[in-house]
């Protein structure tokens, strides 16, 4: 018989057990690690070494070695921008990823991805603030006064960057040294036990003292050198594998510091100069509140995935990726022991059979075993017939607050600040198809080191999750948006809807042409977008030449000190287009092309074959160039008329065909109506380099051919233009804008020479910016297309589409758009006084394309209104303030109304009104 | 074309638990049961005329831990307990220049 006292005893024993067990998995992650805390000092007892929780020992060779031996080292990713793309193109995106993974082969190496959201920096400002030349211009006082206004948007933390990173780490195979702590001290312990002359607490002593300070791993020159050029062979061949995603470059060493710098000391930016001990990187103390880590005054807290979401899809972290404050989306992947994964899924599959038995061996209702069941099964499955990998994947978002708190006050702002962006971050996790998130508390410390650049896989987190490949590389989180054309001057910034600083240069290398199309209806904003675009140009000290209908460039034209013209009927001004850029010489074939094709515009559709009848005046145009460069005049268009008139005989139909067109050309010759301007010599001011000139042919509307024939001679004039070096001999870029007259494109000759110029601005240093209030202008429509229209938009790099106006299938159709990018361009906003969205597409690739959100200061703003009230008040206020400058119109009615006065109520708007002067 | 949605199984990932309790609190579930136990065969006293109080304190204490515990960690990820009483044993403090002699990584540098 048992007696009650052996039961006691037994059960005491269980109970130390337990006890010890329990003691175990709490204390057991600190061995070796509280040692580094002095005792001397009574406060100094309550802190404990920050370094001894760092598991980084040191960063050497473009490596972060840590303190068990392993490596880490990293790359910069340029991402993936498929905001825009099509299903197609994500799903290409998601499968590259996930044989990306499949082709991971050591289970001792993990992936980590780092998604950096982070305030924008004043870097672009700076390059943009070196470009400015001209001082005490007008364009220099509002570009400076620009540059301010971005950088209060900057300091406020109203910009923000992306950044990603990809880190790998890799664990050599395990020696002695390399060990665990426990390993370590049992085995030091039972060497103490067995040796002679040894006493208990010395063997548990030494234990202890062989826990710590073999702690770091320690290797001689050679064994390093090895062991670094295995590992260099690992990294190029997972190099290879993710630059087939996205571009990348591997991190150095003062990059790898500045990471790790920046991560343990969020409230220091300086890390130059810091060398790359562990210790020297350390420079803040750290402390731990409610549920949030201190660290030097910067806050942080860690969310972590805490339950997956029930699918995954190409794109599933877009919400977590939005957020727009600091923080840091951290995904771990590694790919473990396959065989061995698969064996604990069998033993999983049993128990949850098990539990689905009863003792009689009848089944029951458990429905969690049979879910478990199920998916234990169904992974099996995939992961024994088809290629998927078994993947543990940990997801984690360190969310920081904006500035470091110094005072209390300032610390209870900067607490509700992290509360509400955790809660913005567990909001975004749900989006992800029913995932959830848990805001870290009792184990965040150690989550957030773990979570720390460089120290993925040192430690288990108990965060991790089973997934197939497929799955875990949509959670890869790889979609950074466009940031523009890289590596020129910052011509045009602006910023995005994501809210990040967009850099756009129409002349940038990577671009195939500087040609720009602008696109959009009444009121979307397209005006006032291609004028903030030529202010903001200035920086590259651009010539610019404007052909419009209507007023709306007259004030930034004299704002900027250029000179407006006026052409109509009455209008003395007057350009030849028989001129010759020397006259001495014979013409170009392209000089006598353009001006065939436009005496043929102007005598309209004769003889029954066009290509005759363009041919034989060609021919006609060089016979009337020789006849009068031999007495050393400039032809005229009566010249050409009296050149048909006396043809010389080859057949009848050539006689009949230059007798109709002499006639036809009477309108346009001698005392004909549209003589004053086309059968004149050329204006002296026409003659004149102007930096800025705008030509208005308003006053033609009346006559749509004749405008179309001004607007062609125009542009053939501003074409000429292009490419002419200044008085230094400089050749300055030329920006050539073409505001709504684009009637001269259904007229097929006159389009072929306009499409001639599209082509040839670029190697010219020249860019075309053409808008139009839809792509029908340019391109026709699906059933009457303009050939030449498409030419021009496949000769146009640059496009902004603005809010459009009924069906968009046009659009679609001749630019490709995916399904994503018009639904941007559908839901595109004008809000006037604040800011206007337009779909900028380069390169007809969703990939550089984005939606930027034109926002302008209250002098740009006055400058660039197109709104008739705008306009008609700052007319009204010029003319009642004569003595003022147009630069001062533009200052006083920014300071007095800063957001315009659209942005107001109605009766406020009024009443404004009513008060103009 | 739509996206592909891939079904992820979610129960591959719940922890391995036994009545709504992990390993390690069914350990300090125990543990507190043995010592309750031993406590309660020091006190000669039946409770309610029925029970003996050292069966109550070990039995009855120790499911209204477990159920405590439960309760506590409903929402919980893995691990709660052992990272719940690590807390109290940590020091909340970590300073950065403490404990800074640094043990170099190549062993030739000490030399």
């Amino acid at each position: 018989m048992i007696q009650g006292s052996n039961i006691h005893l037994v059960g005491a024993l269980i109970g130390a057990l337990a006890l010890f067990t329990l003691a175990l998995a709490v204390f057991l992650p600190y061995v070796g690690r509280q040692q580094g805390a002095r005792t001397t000092d009574d406060d100094q007892k309550k802190l404990s070494s920050l370094a001894g929780r760092l598991p980084v020992c040191e960063i050497r060779d473009n490596l972060i070695v840590r303190r068990d031996g392993s490596f880490c080292a990293g790359w910069e990713c340029a991402g993936v921008a498929t905001q825009f793309a099509s299903a197609d193109r994500l799903e290409a995106v998601s499968s590259a990823m996930d044989a990306f993974i499949k082709g991971i082969r050591y289970s001792r190496a993990e992936f980590q991805f780092r998604y950096l959201i982070d305030h924008d920096t004043s870097e672009v400002l700076q390059q943009r603030q070196a470009c400015v030349t001209s001082p005490n211009s007008p364009a220099t006082w509002l570009e400076e006064n620009r540059l301010s206004f971005w950088n209060a948007a900057i300091d406020a933390g109203q910009v923000r960057s992306m950044r990603l990173v990809a880190l790998l780490s890799w664990k050599p195979n395990p020696t002695w040294e390399t060990r665990s702590a426990l390993s370590r001290f049992s085995a030091s312990l039972w060497q103490g036990l067995s040796r002679e002359g040894t006493t208990l607490s010395g063997a548990i002593r030494r234990a202890f003292q062989e826990a710590k300070t073999k702690a770091v791993t320690q290797r001689n020159r050679a064994e390093h050198n090895q062991l670094v050029a295995e590992f260099d062979q690992i990294l190029e061949t997972y190099r290879l594998g993710l630059e087939a995603i996205t571009p990348l470059r591997r991190l150095n060493e003062p990059e790898l510091v500045r990471e790790l710098y920046q991560s343990l000391n969020p409230g220091q930016r300086q890390t130059t100069r810091r060398n790359c001990k562990i210790a020297s990187l350390l420079n803040t103390d750290w402390a731990e509140g409610v549920r949030f880590l201190d660290l030097g005054g910067a806050l942080k807290a860690v969310v972590t995935l805490s339950e997956l979401p029930e699918a995954t899809f190409a794109s599933l972290p877009r919400p977590i990726l939005a957020l727009d404050f600091p923080c840091e989306v951290v995904v771990s992947l590694r790919v473990p022991d396959q065989a061995a994964k698969i064996r604990r899924l069998r033993r999983l599959l049993k128990k949850s059979l098990a539990f689905q038995l009863r003792k009689d061996g009848s089944r029951r209702r458990d429905f969690q075993a049979a879910a478990l069941e199920r998916d234990t099964v169904d992974t099996l499955a995939s992961a024994v017939t088809s290629s998927q990998k078994l993947v543990e994947l940990e997801l984690g978002v360190i969310v920081s607050s904006s500035n470091v708190a110094r005072t209390a006050s300032e610390r209870e702002k900067a607490e509700r600040q992290l509360a509400q962006r955790v809660e913005s971050v567990l909001q975004a996790l749900g989006q992800m198809n029913g995932a959830r998130g848990y805001r870290e508390d009792t184990a965040l410390l150690s989550t957030f080191i773990s979570l720390l650049p460089g120290v993925q896989g040192v430690r288990q987190t108990n965060r991790d999750f089973t997934l197939l490949s497929g799955q875990a590389a949509d959670f890869v989180p790889l979609e950074l948006p466009w940031t523009g054309t890289k590596g020129e001057v910052p011509a045009f910034l602006t910023r995005t809807r994501e809210g990040t600083l967009l850099r756009f240069n129409p002349f940038s290398s990577e671009l195939t042409n500087a040609n720009v199309l602008v696109s959009g209806k009444t009121g979307s904003g397209k005006s006032f977008l291609i004028r903030q675009l030529l202010l903001q140009l200035q920086v590259l000290s651009p010539r610019i030449a404007i052909v419009t209908k209507g007023a709306d460039y007259r004030a930034l034209i004299e704002l900027l000190g250029g000179q407006y013209r006026e052409i109509n009927l009455h209008t003395t001004l007057v350009k030849n287009p028989w001129d010759l850029n020397r006259p001495t010489q014979a013409p170009e074939p392209a000089q006598v092309a353009a001006v065939a094709s436009l005496a043929f515009h102007m005598a309209g559709r004769t003889g029954s074959d066009d290509a005759v009848t363009l041919n034989f005046l060609e021919k006609a145009v060089r016979m009337t160039y020789e006849r009068l460069l031999a007495i050393r005049r400039t032809p005229r268009f009566s010249d050409l008329k009296w050149s048909l008139e006396h043809y010389p005989f080859e057949n009848a139909l050539i006689e009949e065909l230059a007798h109709l067109l002499a006639l036809k050309l009477n309108r346009w010759t001698g005392e004909g109506v549209y003589a004053q301007l086309f059968d004149r010599d050329t204006s002296p001011e026409f003659e004149k380099s102007e930096d800025i000139i705008c030509y208005d042919i308003d006053g033609l509307k009346d006559s749509p051919e004749l405008q179309t024939a001004v607007a062609f001679t125009v542009a053939r004039a501003i074409d000429q233009q292009i490419g002419r070096k200044d008085s230094n001999g400089k050749l300055r870029p030329t920006i050539a804008v073409f505001d709504e007259v684009w009637a001269m494109l259904a007229d097929p000759v006159l389009g072929t020479q306009i499409l001639n110029a599209f082509r040839t601005a670029r190697k010219r240093y020249g860019s075309i910016i053409a808008a139009s209030q839809g792509i029908e202008d340019f391109v026709g429509t699906a059933e009457s297309p303009h050939s030449v229209g498409l030419a021009i938009l496949q000769n146009t790099e640059s496009k902004f589409l603005c809010a459009q106006l009924g069906d968009l299938s046009r659009l679609r159709d001749v630019l490709h758009l995916s399904e994503p990018a018009l639904e941007a361009v559908k839901e595109l906003r004008n809000v006037p006084g604040h800011f206007a969205e337009s779909y900028l597409l380069v390169a007809n690739q969703a990939e550089s394309s984005t939606v930027i959100q034109l926002t302008a200061t209250p002098f740009d703003y006055w400058a660039t209104t197109s709104h008739p009230l705008e306009m008609e008040f700052r007319q009204k206020f010029a003319r009642d303030h004569s003595e003022l400058s147009m630069l001062e119109v533009v200052y006083r009615l920014g300071l007095e109304y800063p957001h315009g006065l659209t942005s107001s109520a109605g009766k406020g708007r009024k009443e404004i009104y009513a008060t103009a002067s | 074309m739509s996206l592909r949605l891939k079904p992820v199984a979610r129960s591959l990932s719940v922890r391995a638990e036994f009545l709504g309790l992990e390993l390690e609190d069914w350990g300090l579930v125990i543990a507190w049961a043995i010592i309750m136990r031993l406590m309660g065969d020091q006190i000669h006293r039946v409770f309610l005329g029925l029970v003996p109080v050292s069966s109550v304190l070990a039995y009855g204490s120790s499911a209204l831990l477990a159920l405590a515990i439960r309760w506590v960690k409903h929402g919980k990820p893995r691990g709660y307990l052992v990272a719940w009483i690590q807390q109290h044993f940590r020091s909340k403090a970590h300073c950065a220049k403490l404990g800074e002699t640094h043990t170099p990584y190549l062993i030739e540098e000490e030399e």
